[in-house]
């Protein structure tokens, strides 16, 4: 859902306003540099699992729009392979929290304190898509 | 969203496809240009969700 708002952004502002996204260009890097910002310390200090993969989804779609009113070439490329990168992995880090919420009955990151020796697949899995997620190659 | 899209359709007579209002964009004035990019802006970062406009 997150993904339609920057599709959004490239099909219509992009579409039929580009001289006014230039123009506005700074001020909405300025925004999306705050989203990140506030999203990034806020998943700091979360405990929440499931509010954490979503505060990090905002911090990622705040660099989305960055690179989209970056106006260079390889910026746009950039935002466009991660709105469908993270599409990917948010919706399977959503699920592999799902799966532990449904096993713990807890979001609580407390709570799952040596799960790798409980759930070995499972968190290579999670590993897997949190490392992807981050950007790793 | 809806002042954008209601104000799209009573500009453009009731048509609103994305072709027909890329082809007649420019008989927009710049301040009801200035004024669409706004709408539309604040409506889709709302849907980001950006983070002082969407809290």
């Amino acid at each position: 859902m997150l993904k339609l708002g920057a599709f959004g952004f490239v099909r219509y502002l992009f579409g039929w306003l580009q001289d006014l996204c230039a123009a506005f260009s700074p001020y909405v890097c300025g925004v999306a540099l705050v989203s990140i910002l506030f999203a990034s310390v806020s998943s700091v200090t979360e405990r929440d699992m499931k509010r954490l993969v979503a505060q990090t989804s905002i911090a990622h779609m705040g660099l989305v729009v960055m690179g989209l009113f970056v106006f260079s070439e390889s910026s746009f490329g950039g935002a466009i392979y991660l709105i469908i990168g993270h599409g990917v992995t948010s919706a399977a880090l959503f699920y592999l929290v799902g799966i532990l919420y449904d096993r713990f009955h807890t979001r609580d990151l407390t709570v799952y304190g040596g799960l790798v020796n409980l759930m070995p697949l499972f968190c290579s899995g999670l590993f897997f898509f949190t490392t992807a997620n981050a950007g790793f190659p | 969203m809806l002042i954008a899209v209601v104000f799209l359709y009573e500009h453009f007579g009731g048509r609103l496809d994305y072709a027909f209002v890329l082809d007649n964009i420019h008989t927009l004035t710049a301040v009801e240009k200035k004024f669409l990019w706004i709408s539309l802006f604040l409506m889709f970062a709302v849907k980001i969700p950006l983070f002082p406009i969407h809290s």
